[in-house]
């Protein structure tokens, strides 16, 4: 308790330190562009859309950038880009009126070559390109430029002619520009990080994996230094190397801090050691940053749910961490599970360690126009998880009193069966549709009402009766994660019986709608 | 070809689980206790369409008025010749008779109903026969048929033995004796059984004639007075005979039994016939106004 009071209290320190060091007032935009497809002679690439998207969620995450401020391009053409700096200009302009400092970042995933950027209904010149940043009246613009060359999926952007500078007295003002590769090098993307490689390190360094000195923030040195080395060290393990550049023109006193990762609602920390780290998001798997547990052990994460990937030289090892309500999370050695390098290879995010789950539920059910009207439903589901499906299996217990004119008794069931289920997250919340097949068995305990009379006119005033019924079923479920293990869900389900029905001359197949709600509370294993 | 043949198994496991496995009781459900079967004998009328069967308790009250309930009985086959009436539910509390034990005394523990069947046509379609008040001018149904001399006969309680030539426990078909007048030196003086009651197996076939007769409509009436009691010395001075009275004597003149039915009279006024008889000794003098010669 009192080490998570005195990390509170140092994010909290982080927060303030960095709102100041950030020259507040100081507003900042964003115009963020990428495109799968560049010119006719490149061949697609898979990621460089994604990387745009992590990026803008990034900065408007870390980055104290708005979301309305954040202007996303998405597979667009050079026009598109033009539209979204002239917006870019109005929105600056607008600032500045204000009173407040600007900040204007660009960045750009796809391909490109020395002349421009490659996009799919033309090249945009990075003259004209940097031109059209130059008239956004921004105080400080920093771009980041992840192209690639023709061939291949390969990136590549060589260095152009720097920017003009814009000197101011006080804060840093200027333009950065920072590229994935240096003149005549080749940029990957990667399979393992579902991106590409310099975007994966700069994302990774905004979440922290960068904040060498500790203090709550990212700064543009921190950023460019982090990203530098670890894509020379990762391309270093492939055909070519990659060594990022960076162009800065600046002027004034004090840091350019990019991101301030202690404001994150939630950090995972990871054991001091030589090894690296790669966090993923559950369920969708995709890569969120990568640690190196001897430089900074710690990355800012969006609250959810994650896997922890361990490489080292000699295993590798997996770790599941739930953050779905936020809170910082130190991992310890005991957290992980050792893990084949083929699997983790092959199933790369999609690794759930925890994909048991044994869900003990009670609820009550109601039938309209049948014999049990209202009934107890007690019972459990065993549940396997497999990436945004859950296959379950539930069993329980139905009782209680029949209720047919002229007789009074009980009736009860054991019943279940199969289902799946399809999961969708929103923070700690899991909403999930379920189809199955419910099958039953019931027997009913009935007494005449008028049972006395009519065992002494010589008939039988009880009666057992057994049967069976079955049908599909559909439902939907919301479960609170609670932890790595525990979940506490509510579940509606409605049940569409078909069984055989007595009445007073024949038996019938008869259709009994039922439906029931049930709370649940769940252990993950 | 796997996928396919577990999920042909999953619905044959839930149609089997569904077909083979019994039945459950629905809201319902009422077990059938007796099943009567019956024949149309003859019919007079065109057979309507809102033909329904019912059962009419009768029971006399402590007036000795006749209270009539009625209980409806689903029809299993339909008309227009046979028919099958199951019966589901017992008799009403109210149309119960507890046995005479004599000296004014009843036996609780075996108690009784007796029942006659009627056809009847729901005229208003609210799908039960309408008993009407003792002052009824019309009817709201129209009973169609009922079968002559057959009754059914219900005992219950824990002094109705089973076994031997009578009453069963629960439903039985009992055919019923016609009622004869009273001969001249009878000890009754009224209208009594030419015969014993004979207990029918319940699958005998009960043989309905639809005549739709305006006498059939009596049976509808809720409440009917109690017949009278015959007018018999020494309780009853019978003499001088009423005039219009049916008379009878005997050969030797020593003995009379007279008959008064009532004529007119609403729908639901009594008919029973009003009997008086009277018998002298032979060293007897012959009483004023002695009608036999």
């Amino acid at each position: 308790m009192r080490v998570s009071s005195a990390r509170t209290a140092l994010g909290a320190a982080w927060f303030f330190a960095a709102s100041s060091a950030i020259a507040v007032p100081e507003e900042r935009l964003a115009v963020i562009a990428g495109a799968n497809i560049g010119g006719p002679e490149d061949d697609p690439l898979r990621y460089a859309e994604a990387d745009a998207r992590r990026f803008r969620d990034v900065l408007v995450e870390l980055g104290q950038i708005r979301p309305d401020r954040a202007i996303l391009s998405i597979g667009g053409s050079p026009e598109q880009i033009r539209q979204a700096l002239i917006e870019a200009r109005g929105r600056a302009a607008e600032i500045q009126r204000s009173g407040s400092r600007v900040a204007l970042f660009f960045y750009y995933s796809g391909h490109g070559d020395e002349e421009g950027l490659h996009l799919p209904r033309g090249t945009l010149p990075l003259s004209e390109l940097r031109a059209e940043m130059a008239r956004v009246p921004a105080d400080l613009r920093i771009s980041f430029l992840d192209a690639c060359r023709a061939s291949g999926r390969s990136k590549g952007v060589r260095r152009g002619p720097d920017f003009d500078l814009s000197v101011a007295p006080d804060s840093p003002q200027g333009t950065v520009e920072l590229r994935a590769s240096s003149s005549g090098e080749a940029a990957q993307e990667s399979e393992e990080l579902s991106g590409a490689v310099f975007t994966h390190f700069l994302l990774s360094g905004l979440r922290g994996a960068a904040d060498l000195d500790g203090d709550g923030r990212v700064t543009l040195a921190e950023l460019y230094a982090y990203a530098y080395r670890r894509t020379l060290f990762r391309s270093g393990v492939g055909p070519t190397l990659q060594h990022p550049t960076m162009a800065i023109e600046l002027a004034g006193a004090g840091e350019v801090v990019l991101t301030v990762p202690a404001r994150a609602s939630a950090t995972i920390e990871v054991p001091s050691g030589r090894e690296r780290y790669l966090v993923f998001a559950i369920p969708s798997a995709a890569v969120l940053g990568e640690m190196a547990a001897d430089e900074v052990p710690r990355l800012a994460l969006p609250a959810g749910r994650y896997l922890v990937a361990r490489h080292s030289s000699s295993a590798t090892a997996v770790a599941t961490v739930d953050l779905s309500l936020g809170g910082r999370r130190q991992l310890v050695e005991k957290d992980f599970q050792p893990i084949s390098r083929e699997e983790l290879a092959l199933r790369g995010g999609h690794i759930e360690l925890r994909s048991h789950r044994f869900e003990p539920r009670v609820g009550v059910e109601y039938g309209p126009r049948s014999a049990l009207p209202f009934a107890l439903r007690t019972g459990a589901a065993l549940v396997l998880t497999q990436g945004d499906l859950e296959w379950e299996f539930e069993a329980a217990y139905v009782g209680g009193s029949a209720s047919i004119t002229g007789w009074q008794g009980t009736e009860q069931a054991v019943s279940g069966g199969p289902g799946i289920t399809f999961r969708q997250f929103f923070g700690p919340w899991m909403l999930s549709e379920a189809l199955g097949v419910e099958l039953r068995y019931s027997w009913q305990q009935l007494e005449r009402l008028d049972r006395r009379r009519v065992e002494e006119a010589g008939f039988t005033g009880t009666q057992s009766r057994s049967f069976g019924s079955g049908g599909p079923r559909a439902g939907v479920r919301l479960a609170l994660s609670m932890g790595n293990h525990w979940t506490g869900s509510l579940g509606l389900t409605s049940i569409a019986f078909f069984r055989r029905e007595a009445s007073a001359d024949s038996a019938r197949t008869v259709f009994r709608p039922t439906f029931f709600g049930e709370v649940a509370v769940g252990y993950a294993f | 070809m796997r996928s396919r043949f577990r999920c042909r198994l999953a619905v044959l496991a839930a149609a089997g689980l569904i077909a083979g496995c019994g039945s459950a009781a629905g809201p319902d459900y009422a077990p059938v206790f007796v099943s009567l079967n019956g024949v149309i004998t003859s019919s007079q009328i065109a057979t309507p369409s809102q033909v329904r069967v019912a059962l009419i308790w009768k029971h006399k009250d402590p007036d000795g008025n006749l209270v009539r309930s009625a209980q409806e009985l689903p029809v299993a086959s339909q008309f227009p010749v046979r028919f099958r009436l199951d019966i589901t539910s017992l008799p009403p509390l109210e149309a119960l008779n507890q046995r005479d034990l004599g000296g004014g005394q009843f036996d609780p523990n075996w108690r009784y109903a007796t029942g006659t069947l009627v056809v009847y046509e729901d005229l208003d379609g609210n799908g039960v026969l309408d008993l009407v008040r003792t002052d009824a001018e019309t009817t709201v149904d129209r009973v169609l048929g009922a079968p002559e001399h057959l009754s059914v006969f219900y005992t219950e309680g824990s002094n109705v033995r089973a076994g031997g030539p009578g009453a069963q426990p629960g439903f039985n078909l009992r055919r019923e004796p016609p009622l004869v007048d009273p001969a001249p030196g009878d000890a009754m003086c009224s209208a009594h059984p030419q015969g014993a009651q004979q207990y029918l197996p319940l699958s005998t076939e009960i043989p309905v004639a639809l005549t739709a007769a305006p006498e059939l409509s009596r049976e509808m009436c809720a409440v009917m007075d109690p017949s009278p009691a015959g007018c018999s010395p020494p309780s009853c001075q019978p003499l001088p005979v009423p005039a219009g009275a049916q008379l009878t004597c005997s050969a030797d003149g020593r003995a009379f039994v007279y008959k008064v039915c009532p004529a007119g009279g609403g729908l639901c006024a009594s008919t029973a016939c009003r009997y008086g008889c009277a018998t002298r000794a032979p060293s007897d003098p012959i009483p004023p106004g002695w009608p036999c010669p």
